[in-house]
């Protein structure tokens, strides 16, 4: 299919027409352009299948990853590409997650996976840390963001004991008390962690004690 | 001495970074590549006292790294063809295990017979894989179905091995937070624009900034900016760029045998085993299937392509590759599907007659032969380039090795008795690399 795609950032845009698949993702689109017509275009990038979580942009006005945003998901011949909203713009598309990673506490990123008995098996956490609910989060104040009070969250469960450290992140200012209850960050997290929900966890588990 | 209680099974927890010392040595290197092997190599060269600039032109990772499936080899899948490789596996997985077990799904794996020819082979497997030293054992079939349900009925055999997987993005970025730590300057959004070799030596690189201007994402620097081009003087430079090298080899003026060769991989929704599987059979295409967080992964495929940018998979080899997952997958058709990409990896070319990196030590009369899965080419004896080398194969699992040897040589290039360290420390969360501030 035809598309048009504009490219934008704080210094200015570039247009550019593409015929391309209807299954090719916006990563696709970007290494294509790279190759044949833009090759000083700057974006993020590593694993191509929503594991990495370096790849997301504001795609259309929504932040979404670009790898596994598909074009005949999108119904539109035409696309805004625009670097990650929150995040420090470094050139092109791409950014630099400093404003997300700064506010993630350390957390134990395995999980033990509950459907075996038999062997104490672990997988990653689901959480990718992407920056797609911190740029989602219409709150304008300063505010942690869900991806730390998601993992706040999680950590807290499987280590009672880390409980007053996550609560020190958990009950500043610009915790919990700043999330204005949009739920846009569980609406558009790729990996359904769900950070909304957590955060009202978060809150009522503070009413109680 | 490293302390090693072999006797209990274990060895010493492995120590913070925090009480690392560096004596710095004065020696300047610049890597060449933000990939696994450049990222440990820098973490390697700052450890050992070097002062280490590493160049990559995109995102740490974005080239062939990240894109790499994340299984991390305890060897079996060697030991057909080269105990060596396989051992050193092994070894580096548990190091790996030890040093960066934060983005390891350390569960084991299954290598799988499907046939009567494939049953065939169990017996030789586990003794070659018990000759390389990775424990390898007959697994019985009724306890394998009620742990990896989803495996095919057709299982005929199943040998247990200690393989995992892990994360390919987060495990090079914890080396590369440790190298930043240790005061090694990453310039990603730099690439490499030509050399400066007066007088038939090393004196400096020169490093294109592709448009980043200043920010945390770089050391400030006089004549950091947007379209400039900036001189590093240096006393090595390493190349290691993988399905690059060739480019950056020219560059430089010399011919470096390597071709891009791009493998596909196919992810569909759902987490449909726990451990890595594999067939139990010679290394092929299609033939490790593997968990990753919600995900099932199948790989791999390869062809040969002239250039490594921009390498999307074919329909052919999606198609292969489903084909080939069904196989040991009951249900596998019917999933979801999630993402198909490709990565570009090195693959001796031509010139070198012959298909396996391995393989191109055997054309570079003057190479030295560090392993014997990837070599470093010493261009100074080579080429008359002193002070450059390419570091070219190798495999993710065994980054750090790769890492280890090559700084091996530029510290006996350098004339410095300097022993590695880093199967010592543990390494800081990836998160530290974005952050302003050591956490």
């Amino acid at each position: 299919m035809k598309i048009d795609i504009v490219l934008k950032n704080a210094k200015g845009e570039s247009s550019y027409s593409l015929d391309i698949e209807a299954s090719a993702t916006v990563l696709d689109i970007l290494e294509t352009l790279r190759k044949d017509n833009a090759p000083g275009l700057l974006y993020r990038h590593s694993c191509h299948h929503g594991s990495c979580g370096t790849c997301g942009a504001m795609i259309n006005g929504r932040p979404r990853l670009m790898c596994l945003t598909r074009l005949g998901d999108l119904r539109t011949n035409s696309l805004l590409i625009e670097p990650l909203a929150k995040m420090t713009e470094i050139e092109g598309i791409a950014v630099w997650p400093g404003p997300l990673f700064e506010n993630l506490p350390d957390t134990d990123y395995l999980m033990a996976t509950e459907n075996h008995g038999e062997d104490d098996s672990r997988r990653l956490e689901d959480c990718i840390e992407c920056g797609i609910c911190v740029a989602a989060c219409p709150v304008v104040k300063a505010f942690v963001g869900p991806a730390a009070l998601a993992a706040a969250a999680v950590e807290m469960k499987k280590h009672p004991d880390r409980a007053a450290e996550m609560d020190a992140l958990v009950d500043r200012a610009d915790g919990t008390l700043a999330c204005e209850r949009a739920f846009e960050c569980s609406r558009l997290c790729p990996q359904g962690v769900a950070p909304g929900r957590k955060i009202t966890e978060l809150i009522k588990r503070a009413r109680k004690t | 001495m490293e302390a090693r209680f072999s006797i209990f099974g274990a060895e010493a927890e492995p120590l913070s970074l925090s009480a690392c010392s560096v004596r710095k040595n004065g020696i300047r290197v610049c890597v060449i590549g933000g990939g696994g092997t450049g990222i440990a190599l820098a973490y390697d060269l700052a450890q050992r006292g070097f002062s280490v600039t590493l160049l990559e032109k995109g995102e740490l990772t974005s080239g062939t790294t990240g894109r790499h499936h994340g299984q991390l080899h305890c060897g079996a899948r060697y030991a057909w063809a080269d105990r060596n490789i396989a051992r050193e596996c092994y070894a580096e997985s548990l190091v790996l295990a030890r040093i960066a077990g934060e983005c390891i799904e350390y569960n084991g794996g299954f290598f799988v017979a499907l046939t009567e020819d494939e049953k065939a082979l169990e017996a030789t497997f586990i003794e070659r894989c018990g000759e390389a030293g990775i424990p390898a054992r007959s697994f019985d079939l009724e306890r394998l179905a009620s742990m990896e349900p989803r495996l095919s009925e057709a299982v005929k055999a199943a040998v247990a091995v200690p393989d995992g997987s892990f994360d390919a993005f987060r495990l090079p970025l914890m080396f590369a937070a440790a190298a930043k730590r240790l005061g090694a300057v990453f310039l990603p959004w730099h690439e490499v624009a030509g050399f400066d070799f007066s007088g038939g030596k090393l004196r400096a690189l020169i490093a294109r900034n592709l448009g980043a201007g200043q920010g945390p994402w770089q050391e400030p620097g006089p004549g950091h900016g947007p379209g400039r081009d900036i001189r590093i003087d240096c006393d090595f430079a390493v190349s290691a760029t993988g399905a690059w090298a060739g480019q950056v080899g020219r560059m430089a003026g010399i011919s470096i045998p390597i071709v891009p060769a791009p493998g596909a991989m196919l992810a569909v929704k759902g987490r449909l085993v726990d451990h890595v599987i594999s067939r139990l059979r010679p290394p092929g295409d299609g033939d490790i299937f593997l968990p990753q967080r919600g995900l099932s992964i199948i790989g791999t495929t390869q062809r040969v392509v002239d250039s490594p940018e921009g390498i999307l998979p074919g329909r052919e080899e999606i198609d292969f590759l489903r084909a080939a997952a069904a196989e040991m997958i009951t249900d596998f058709g019917k999933m979801q599907f999630h993402a198909a990409w490709a990565a570009a990896r090195p693959l001796a070319g031509p010139a070198a007659g012959s298909a396996s990196p391995a393989a191109a030590k055997g054309s570079e009369p003057e190479s030295r032969e560090l392993s014997r899965d990837f070599v470093v080419l010493d261009h100074g004896k080579n080429d008359g380039l002193e002070g450059f080398l390419s570091v070219i194969g190798g495999k993710a699992t065994v980054l750090r090795a790769m890492a280890e040897r090559t700084s091996d040589l530029i510290c006996e290039k350098s004339g410095l008795v300097a022993e590695c360290r880093t199967s010592r420390f543990r390494l800081p969360s990836w998160r530290s690399y974005y952050r302003g501030a050591e956490r």
